[in-house]
């Protein structure tokens, strides 16, 4: 089952604020105390949910808060209006949501990248009982069930390479109309939007691909991993530039190769087009490109009053939003392809579909459709719209009201901030400073 | 008669370009931009009338025939420096051209933002009647104008500058009164006349953005010396009032499009006023082009509001400027092709005279917006 089963009709949102680790429920917070027990940086903070989204009887799809105010689909708190938003029972409607289900139900073997739930559920990694562990992870294949078990002490880097991945596409997207609000594959819409091989669709690959190798490569370095440490192949090697190297150079070679062997498990054997197995395989192995490709040398001086004298240098990766900025700019100029068949070799391969074009690369991304422009909800594509969304008046990209709004306009609110100002600083060491409101305007699209 | 077979090409196309609906004197940029010498009164009359231009400009260009081709060029110029100047921008100074089916004329130039009323029309506005100033002040300075020359006001004394050296005005200083009462008479008093008459906005906004343009070559004029004395040294100097270069009209004037346009109240008894409540007090400046709406994104096409997008427009990827991927190609993203441009490298001068290069060729990578 790729879905949960669809009977409520309920499906909870994360926020855009919290991690979408969940930490929502007690299992996830558990997580996070274990992992921070074990001398690793809490990522994990308990957040309340900010609201469920619901398919009311008209078929359309609201989001109803904790204080029980329905208001559109819209991802942030913000822009959810106080006031009710009546909805009448309309049986087309309601005919067309149970289409819809069956649809989903039926629809069980093309999950899209549903390991990505691990970092959602936020599961408990129990070491001593690694079968059981995997069995419950929610949204591995049985390749990865396998794999899992295998390397049950990789797991908790696996799970938090999730979490970072999916934060960082919310962070490369927070502007555009698509802002990474709906891979939660616990719920239907992270499969719907994933389903096509859109732009997005690579970039989310690629993204959580890197993402898991970062992490373990990270937790290599720190020495939290038993199967791993540092990169040690260049320590024997002499460089001759008045520098030796030394330290720490971070392993990445052994985190993509894990993550490659992990997340492309997820792809073989299941029943999906071939072709959606060939983006696929791609995507990852262009998030894992950037992160080998990026690699850089970072130095330290150890002379007398910091002079060089001596020197020593590592191999170090870049930090992940800098691999997350590079992935989008690779989403930017990725390249349209199609399947073609070439008769000698019985092999299918991918060409681009335009060939004035340049052909793509291992480390480009690569897409089979045209992406939707997002601005209308269509929960059947898993598209939420972007009604609601706040926008940037002033902007002149994406996020600027126009465009984000799909120019449907948008609503102005003032709000009122409690702020300190005047403040002063008194010897010594007081800061007195007077309380004073601040007004600020939002824009909500329509 | 070669000149009247010119003629009569002439004419046909000034016919083929004349506008549906409104009139659209930039039309005459499409014109040809040769004079006519042996010509009747009564087809000078005949081809102005051919034109698209207004009641007002037709009966200027029966009296000043010879100011027609200047007028064109001024038009032309103001085109292509806009053109220019909004070469990185999402809107770059196009707009889609209709062919109807059923006749065969073309909407006039940039037709449809000269009457939206929005940032762009404004620019255009400055431009095009600086565009004017620019090409008939030339054109008197050259001496192509008969009822115009150089301006006379510079003509003797001598003077002292600030180091207590001797200069004198001396040859030709450009003449831009004549070309500002020109262009006032050629664009303004229609505008007037038809703002009494329906006492719309848009006519003001016109004007005041005419005056825009023309005072920006005021504002620019400056003196331009030359020495006379014996290996050049400056015992002899003499000076000429010159206008600027037409391109660093541009500059100014896109400036202005950039950081001092303001959006004017879509109601007014007799002069402009500013949109924002607070500042309805302050006069507009000189320096200040006006609209009334505010202008659409350019980014998608839109046949009817003659919008071409930004499909296909090349882009620039390292760029954080308007011409960015980002930003150019509205978040759509952008494609990517390979290009082989071959330039001319290694030049070595070969005595005597010639220059020997070799062709290079590199690759580069051009993108362009999805």
């Amino acid at each position: 089952m790729c879905f949960r089963p669809f009977t409520t009709g309920v499906i909870n949102l994360p926020t855009s604020r919290a991690p979408p680790g969940g930490c929502v429920d007690g299992t996830a917070r558990r997580a996070a105390e274990i992992y921070r027990q074990k001398g690793r940086p809490g990522v994990c903070r308990p957040f309340p949910p900010v609201g469920r989204a619901e398919f009311d009887h008209s078929g359309a799809f609201a989001i109803r808060r904790a204080d029980n105010a329905v208001c559109p689909p819209s991802y942030d708190r913000l822009s959810c209006p106080d006031r009710s938003v009546g909805v009448r029972p309309n049986l087309l409607a309601m005919l067309r949501l149970v289409l819809l289900a069956v649809l989903l139900l039926l629809c069980v073997q093309c999950r899209a990248i549903s390991w990505l739930a691990i970092g959602m559920s936020g599961a408990h990694i129990d070491h001593r009982r690694p079968l059981q562990t995997c069995q419950s992870l929610s949204g591995l294949t049985k390749r990865q069930v396998r794999f899992c078990r295998r390397n049950i002490e990789h797991m908790d880097s696996v799970v938090y390479g999730a979490v970072t991945a999916y934060q960082e596409c919310q962070h490369q997207f927070q502007k555009r109309r698509w802002n990474c609000t709906m891979i939660d594959p616990v719920s239907i819409f992270g499969d719907v939007v994933l389903k096509e091989g859109t732009r997005e669709a690579a970039f989310v690959h690629a993204i959580s691909s890197a993402g898991v190798a970062h992490r373990v490569t990270r937790d290599c370095s720190r020495g939290l991993l038993d199967k791993c440490g540092c990169d040690q192949s260049m320590v024997n090697r002499n460089p001759g530039n008045g520098f030796r190297w030394s330290g720490c150079s971070d392993n990445v070679h052994y985190g993509t190769a894990f993550s490659r062997t992990f997340v492309d498990a997820n792809e073989r054997g299941k029943m999906q087009s071939h072709e959606r197995m060939l983006m696929n395989l791609h995507n990852n192995r262009a998030g894992l490109q950037v992160l080998e490709k990026h690699i850089r040398t970072e130095c330290k001086c150890h002379g007398l009053s910091g002079s060089c004298e001596l020197k020593t240098c590592w191999r170090s990766m870049p930090s992940f939003r800098e691999v997350g900025a590079i992935i989008k700019d690779k989403f930017d100029g990725a390249t349209e392809v199609k399947l073609v068949k070439d008769s000698a070799e019985q092999r299918a391969r991918m060409v681009r579909v335009n060939p004035h074009f340049k052909r793509h690369t291992h480390t480009d991304l690569v897409y089979l459709v045209e992406s939707p422009d997002y601005c209308v909800a269509d929960p059947s594509r898993g598209v939420l719209g972007t009604s609601g969304r706040t926008c940037n008046e002033t902007s002149q990209g994406i996020d600027g009201c126009e465009l984000l709004c799909c120019h449907r306009g948008y609503i102005t609110k003032t709000q009122e901030t409690n702020d300190m100002c005047n403040c002063k600083f008194h010897y010594c060491c007081r800061v007195d400073c007077e309380p004073c409101v601040k007004r600020v305007d939002i824009h909500i699209c329509r | 008669m070669n000149d009247r077979r010119m003629l009569i090409a002439a004419t046909l196309f000034a016919l083929l370009v004349s506008p549906l609906h409104a009139y659209n004197w930039l039309t005459l940029a499409m014109a040809g931009a040769h004079s006519y010498p042996d010509i009747s009164q009564h087809e000078f009359d005949t081809i102005c009338q051919s034109f698209g231009l207004n009641p007002v400009q037709t009966t200027i260009c029966q009296q000043h025939p010879f100011a027609m081709p200047s007028v064109g060029k001024g038009a032309r110029d103001s085109v292509d420096e806009c053109r220019a100047q909004f070469r990185y921008e999402r809107w770059n100074c196009t707009e889609r051209f209709m062919i109807p089916s059923n006749t065969t004329k073309f909407a006039g130039l940039l037709d449809r933002t000269l009457n939206a009323g929005n940032r762009e029309t404004a620019f255009i506005s400055a431009i095009t009647s600086a565009g004017i100033v620019h090409a008939v002040t030339k054109g008197c300075s050259t001496g192509n104008l008969t009822e115009c020359g150089c301006d006379n006001r510079y003509t003797n004394g001598q003077m002292r500058g600030p180091n207590n050296e001797k200069w004198s005005w001396g040859g030709c200083s450009d003449n831009v009164d004549y070309g500002i009462k020109f262009a006032k008479q050629f664009l303004d008093r229609f505008e007037k006349d038809q703002f009494h008459a329906a006492k719309q906005v848009n006519h003001l906004m016109n004007l005041h953005n005419n005056m825009v343009g023309r005072e920006s070559i005021v504002k620019l004029m400056r003196r331009q010396c030359r020495c006379h004395g014996v290996s050049g040294s400056c015992e002899f100097k003499t000076c000429w009032q010159q206008m600027p270069k037409f391109n660093e009209i541009g500059e100014v004037l896109k400036q202005r499009y950039n950081h001092f346009a303001v959006q004017v109240a879509k109601r007014a008894k007799k002069r402009l006023r500013r949109k924002e409540r607070s500042e309805r007090k302050v006069p507009l400046r000189e320096n200040e082009i006006v609209f009334i709406n505010r202008s659409p994104n350019y980014c998608e096409r839109n046949d009817s509001l003659g919008i071409l997008g930004t499909q296909g427009r090349e882009c620039n990827q390292t760029s954080l400027q308007s011409d960015s991927c980002d930003l150019l190609c509205c978040g759509r993203g952008y494609n990517t092709r390979e290009e082989v441009r071959s330039f001319r490298c290694g030049c070595k001068f070969v005595w005597c005279c010639y220059v020997k290069c070799r062709t290079c060729e590199e690759t580069v990578q051009v993108h362009t917006c999805k």
